[in-house]
């Protein structure tokens, strides 16, 4: 049992490189033969956390003694849906990108699983140097498959998207060495080391503003978003998908497991202001989606809306927002991958992403009119579906800690409805475009059911999900009663 | 068990006409729908009759979501209320999807409408029969998904696309107000059961959370229930196939909201300020609507107008307290306005596709059977007695007149309005002279029997549905006010008074009835022959222009923030300053380069001079 | 015993002083101005000479033999950084046939 934390990071970043070295189409199937291994994985990890919580996963490998950084890794309520995340985004992403053709599968699809890996590690890091190893390490792999697959402005874009990220890191990692040094005695990089710590407030506020921009730039939220759009668009579709799937998500899971239980103080101070920069990103990021002409731009807003909410439920610091944000984020992984790959079966079939291009293909390919349907349903959070029990819980602690914030949010998720309905009208009704397009196949249809099943389930049962993050959610919330 | 049934009846239905759709063939998924539903409706009739010996049904509880500080479950409940209502939607539905069976014949997507109407039913009935406001909130949004799939179902053509979005947008905001009343619920109460939440209303909540509450609650409603200023989509939703107008838009979905203030209705009662809101937006709206109806020359489109007016008078009924008789009237209108766009779909279907009235006339000889059924209809809505119109209008009129005398003026001016348009459709449809186009008069023929069957058992109910509740002035029980519990104890009025009102009423309907026939009967009908002319005219026929208002003040406005946000703010701003940050390191090192000038001589000089600073500079320090 | 160090205190330091200073500044600038590297190489010898005055001037002026000591050390240094040097410029001749540093700028931006 304690071991099995190592094997799934590990066991992606070392079979990852492996692979890079092979070419042909063979490392495809062997690198989804791992990703199946790690699903399999995460979900047997998660059933038995979902079991019994007080199973120890701990894993502590002492590293550089002399520095305290260990190799500390655990599961907790607060990453456990994070976890199975990567776990289950990675294969649905590899069999979403399948048909394609790349000149080196075995660089692709070993950049997945390095990926994957330094996720996991992220996720499950306890330890803050080695954490900070993973989350730069997740760089890498994405910014080499942007560079090389991407689009027409991807040297460009790309540069942009890795500096900017990586400026905001180097920040947070000042911000850690600080706090190392401020551990008494032995110093430690240990997060409960972390924890004990009592800072007075013009340190943590520094430090809040540290870790802060680090996350906001990564999540992103306004004003540190201007990365994400183009980055999106000129991203080759695996590469969207993993980066709106999942890298998405380590800032707002880095929030709670770095910032909140850190500095507390600075939290509680600052929070109202989060929440409001956060809801006002929120409406401008709708906004702006509903003028959007590209369908994968308009998708990149869209994120940007949704995201922004799940911080400002955060920042309310109530159990009823945490543990909404936690599964709408889980939730948002699964829904955005699917429109994401909603817009990548428009390009494959019309060769554009323009919805200038589009119109009517609902005649042409009704299974995939209603699939896509349902994702747009559970992306503006329809009852029994994934992104509703998210909704109502952040929306309720909103609703709890400012109405005009909750006022305000809904706005956003009406326009939401808005755009999202607009561009599948576009896309999807009126008269037919004379463009060859042909319905789902097995492939994709078995990848959107995965998915859709994936939304009715969260969406039925969210119990499940809701029960795993609980108890450590109402430890961290009980930092601020 | 029999109300998980009774609900996932159309639930399976849906299920097997969208995946097991292609192996039916095209007649008998439309059977196979209609069937189901009709089991439901039976169930639901069953159900009826043993809470006489049974008291209330319940089935659940099962979780739905559970953590330590939310909880809701899926569990369903039928009380007098909700199997009133649930035999309604059944039957009415049942009878509808039959029609439907005939009318959406010819269209190659037939199997894909049941399926969708199945859904519906689905929706509908999980709306009134859970028990907790989070699964009415469920079905109150399945509903619109509904609507908004029934309402585009004709897809191609981008104006039905466009209609059936904007149901869904509007709907929407409606349904943000919903949302915020569930938070602000679920925080005031700790719960979203309906009796768990009547019970704590003992203890005292402040008037004001009350107000709050109720006001979101209202804001839900009047987005579903197509009140102002949220009833634009409701015209707009005719571009669906008649059968959905029928059943959604009359009978069923848009009764919604009324069914969310009546099942909250206690906690309405403590907020009297909520009350006057909801019966001003409801006269208003009937008022408002009545009068656009008049002017209107698409069929469809004037019973949409009359069944947002109706709706209006059944929410003034509800904020003079008068639940009862709110509830009576949502039953009856369903009978009659179902009838009545049942015989207007009939009447397009006989002529192939002409919706327009001016190109009507006559037609009383052709479609014999739609003919008396609509005029049933139509004497229903204008409340004559002995059909049920008249019993449920004079429960809300004696309602508003005991609250004051000008508010039953408003009402009677409501069924004046009535009562002229829709005599104004019957004699330009039905009497009068044929105003086709030549040779498209032949053609015309009545509906077949599956189509006609519908309207004769509904013109049935719509006279004899008045039975249930016949108020006390006649001697009558008032059974379904006492079956429901939503007596109003108060309302015991000088029943001589009420007498008087109730002729005045009856002669004044009556009258309208004449001027109408003898408006629109004749050689020469004055608004068909020539354009309107009189600014008043086409101010209601331009429906006083909402739309275009809304357009002007929202959606425009919007689409401008929206790419001023985009083209300035996010490109010449934010981004400007991203990228400027690189602009700016470019231009410093540009500036920098020239420091590596080559000549050796020149770093010579600045190392001597470097190497002369730092020993004058340590001479300082 | 000859006070030898009353004789060599006849000559007041200050005198000592601005002459070494003297030389290091001529030092110096003939670095910053002149072309040709030998002559460079030959005005780094007249600074570090310039020290070594000012290094003996004031070992003989404090009776202490650190400062000569230091001398010695500093001359051994100089004529191996000589010999370096002017390997350097028989390379830097054989590659442009000149001893012109301003020939030098190949590492322009």
């Amino acid at each position: 049992m304690e071991k099995l934390l190592l094997y799934l990071v590990f066991l992606p970043i070392i079979t990852g490189t492996l692979f890079l070295f092979f070419r042909s189409r063979m490392a495809r199937y062997s690198a989804l033969f791992i990703s199946l291994i790690e699903l399999v994985l995460s979900v047997v990890i998660f059933i038995v956390y979902l079991r019994d919580s007080g199973q120890n996963f701990y894993v502590n490998i002492p590293w550089i003694k002399e520095w305290g950084i260990h190799l500390q890794l655990n599961l907790d309520g607060i990453n456990v849906l994070f976890m199975l995340l990567a776990g289950i985004a990675v294969p649905l992403i590899m069999l979403a990108g399948w048909e394609k053709t790349y000149h080196n599968f075995g660089l692709m699809d070993g950049m997945v699983l390095i990926l994957q890996g330094s996720l996991m590690g992220v996720f499950l890091s306890f330890n803050a140097f080695v954490y900070y190893i993973f989350w730069e390490m997740s760089l890498i792999p994405a910014y080499i498959i942007l560079l090389i697959w991407g689009g027409e402005h991807r040297m460009r874009i790309t540069l942009k998207f890795f500096i900017y990220t990586l400026a905001g890191s180097l920040i947070m990692l000042v911000a850690l060495i600080s706090l190392y040094l401020s551990t008494p005695g032995e110093h430690s990089f240990s997060q409960d080391a972390f924890r004990n710590l009592i800072l007075d407030s013009p340190r943590q506020s520094w430090l809040f503003m540290a870790f802060m921009l680090a996350f906001l730039i990564k999540t992103p939220v306004f004003p540190f978003h201007s990365w994400q759009p183009d980055t999106y668009t000129q991203a080759p579709s695996a590469g969207t998908l993993l980066l709106s799937g999942l890298m998405s998500k380590m800032g707002i899971f880095s929030i709670l497991r770095w910032l909140i239980p850190v500095v507390p103080w600075a939290v509680k101070h600052y929070a109202p202001y989060v929440t409001g920069l956060a809801v006002f990103s929120i409406l401008y990021a709708a906004i702006i989606a509903l003028r959007q002409k590209n369908i994968k731009t308009l998708f990149a807003y869209s994120s940007i809306a949704h995201l922004s909410l799940v911080v400002a439920a955060i920042f309310t610091l109530t159990s009823l927002g945490i543990q909404g944000a936690l599964i709408m984020t889980f939730s948002h992984g699964i829904v955005i991958i699917a429109l994401f790959f909603v817009a990548d079966i428009f390009k494959i079939r019309t060769d554009s992403q323009e919805l200038a291009d589009m119109g009517g293909f609902r005649t042409k390919a009704p299974v995939f009119a209603g699939l896509y349907l349902v994702v747009l349903l559970a992306s503006i959070g329809i009852p029994l579906t994934s992104g509703f029990p998210g909704e109502l819980l952040m929306i309720t602690s909103l609703v709890k800690v400012n109405l005009g914030f909750a006022i305000l949010a809904g706005l956003g998720i009406v326009v939401g409805v808005v755009y999202m309905l607009v561009s599948y009208r576009a896309t999807m009704l009126g008269k037919p475009v004379e463009i060859p397009f042909w319905d789902l196949n097995f492939r994709e249809k078995l990848v959107f059911a995965v998915m859709i099943g994936l939304i009715f389930l969260v969406g039925v049962f969210p119990t499940v999900f809701l029960k795993t993050t609980e108890t450590s959610v109402n430890i961290l919330v009980s930092l601020f009663i | 068990m029999l109300l998980a049934l009774i609900v996932l009846l159309p639930l399976a239905g849906y299920l097997l006409l969208t995946f097991a759709g292609k192996y039916f063939p095209r007649s008998s998924g439309g059977l196979l729908a209609s069937l189901l539903v009709a089991i439901s409706f039976l169930l639901s009739m069953g159900a009826f009759f043993m809470t006489r010996q049974h008291g209330m049904f319940v089935t659940g509880p099962f979780s739905w979501i559970d953590t330590a500080e939310f909880r809701a479950s899926f569990s369903l409940q039928a009380d007098s209320l909700t199997l009133v209502m649930s035999v309604m939607i059944t039957g009415v539905s049942a009878l509808i999807h039959f029609y439907s069976i005939g009318y959406m014949k010819e269209d190659p997507l037939i199997n894909r409408f049941f399926s969708y109407m199945n859904l519906f039913v689905f929706f509908m009935l999980l709306l009134v029969m859970a028990d907790n406001y989070l699964l009415l909130f469920a079905g109150w949004e399945g509903v619109g998904l509904c609507s908004y799939l029934l309402i585009g179902f004709w897809f191609k053509n981008p104006e039905y696309a466009k209609a059936a979005d904007k149901a869904f947008i509007i709907n929407r905001i409606g349904d943000l107000g919903f949302l915020l009343a569930i938070a602000t619920l679920y925080i005031t109460f700790g719960t979203l059961k309906f009796a768990d939440i009547q019970t704590q209303l003992q203890s005292g909540i402040g008037v004001n959370q009350m107000t709050l509450i109720t006001l979101l609650l209202f804001t839900g409603a009047v987005g579903k229930s197509a009140q102002i200023p949220l009833f634009t989509w409701l015209p707009d939703a005719m571009a669906g196939p008649t059968p959905v107008s029928a059943l959604i838009h009359a009978a069923t979905m848009v009764t919604a909201g009324i069914y969310l203030v009546i099942r909250s209705r206690a906690l309405f009662m403590l907020s009297p300020l909520s009350m006057h809101v909801v019966s001003a937006i409801g006269i208003i709206t009937a008022l408002f609507a009545a009068s656009i109806a008049l002017r209107q020359f698409d069929i469809k489109k004037i019973l949409a107008y009359s069944t947002i007016s109706q709706l209006g008078l059944m929410f003034f009924a509800l904020g003079l307290g008068a639940f009862d008789a709110s509830l009576f009237h949502l039953l009856t209108h369903a009978f009659f306005k179902a009838l009545l766009f049942l015989c207007a779909g009939s009447v397009i279907h006989g002529l192939h596709g002409q919706q327009d009235i001016r190109f009507m006339g006559h037609l009383k000889e052709k479609t014999p059977v739609t003919f008396i059924t609509m005029l049933i209809g139509a004497l229903a809505i204008s409340g004559i007695p002995p059909f049920s119109g008249f019993f449920s209008k004079d429960g809300i009129l004696a309602a508003a007149q005991q609250a004051s005398p000008l508010l039953w003026i408003l009402g009677l001016g409501v069924s004046l309005l009535t009562s002229f348009y829709m005599f104004r459709l019957i004699y330009l449809v039905f009497y009068g002279q044929y105003r086709g186009e030549t040779g498209s008069w032949d053609p015309i023929h009545e509906s077949p029997r599956i189509m006609t069957t519908p309207l004769i058992i509904l013109a049935i109910l719509s006279v004899i549905s008045g039975l249930i509740n016949v108020p006390g002035l006649f001697g009558g029980g008032e059974w379904l006010g006492n079956y429901t519990g939503l007596v109003q104890v108060m309302r015991e009025g000088d029943h001589l008074t009420e007498w008087i009102l109730m002729i005045i009423t009856l002669l004044a309907v009556s009258g309208m009835i004449l001027l109408a026939r003898n408006r629109f009967t004749g050689k020469d009908i004055p608004e068909v022959s020539a354009t309107t002319t009189k600014p008043i005219g086409r101010l209601l026929t331009g429906k006083y222009y909402v739309d275009e208002i809304y357009q002007a003040v929202i959606t425009n406005p919007l689409a401008r923030i929206s790419d001023t946000l985009y083209s300035f703010v996010e490109l010449k701003i934010v981004d400007a300053l991203v990228e400027g940050v690189g602009a700016t390191v470019s231009y410093l090192s540009r500036i920098f380069r020239f420091l590596q000038s080559g000549s050796v001589s020149f770093y010579l000089f600045f190392m001597v001079v470097g190497i002369i600073l730092v020993l004058v500079l340590n001479l300082f320090m | 015993m000859i006070n030898y160090q009353s004789t060599l205190q006849a000559v007041p330091l200050n005198w000592y002083i601005l002459v070494s200073l003297t030389l290091f500044c001529i030092g110096a600038i003939g670095i910053i101005y002149r072309r040709n590297s030998i002559v460079i190489i030959m005005c780094i010898e007249l600074m570090i000479n310039s020290v070594n005055l000012l290094l003996a001037a004031f070992s003989a002026y404090n009776g202490n033999a650190d400062g000569q000591i230091f001398v010695f050390f500093i001359m051994v240094v100089a004529a191996a950084e000589v010999t370096v040097g002017l390997a350097l410029i028989v390379v830097m001749y054989r590659n442009i046939n000149s001893t012109d540093i301003s020939l030098f700028n190949n590492l322009k931006w």
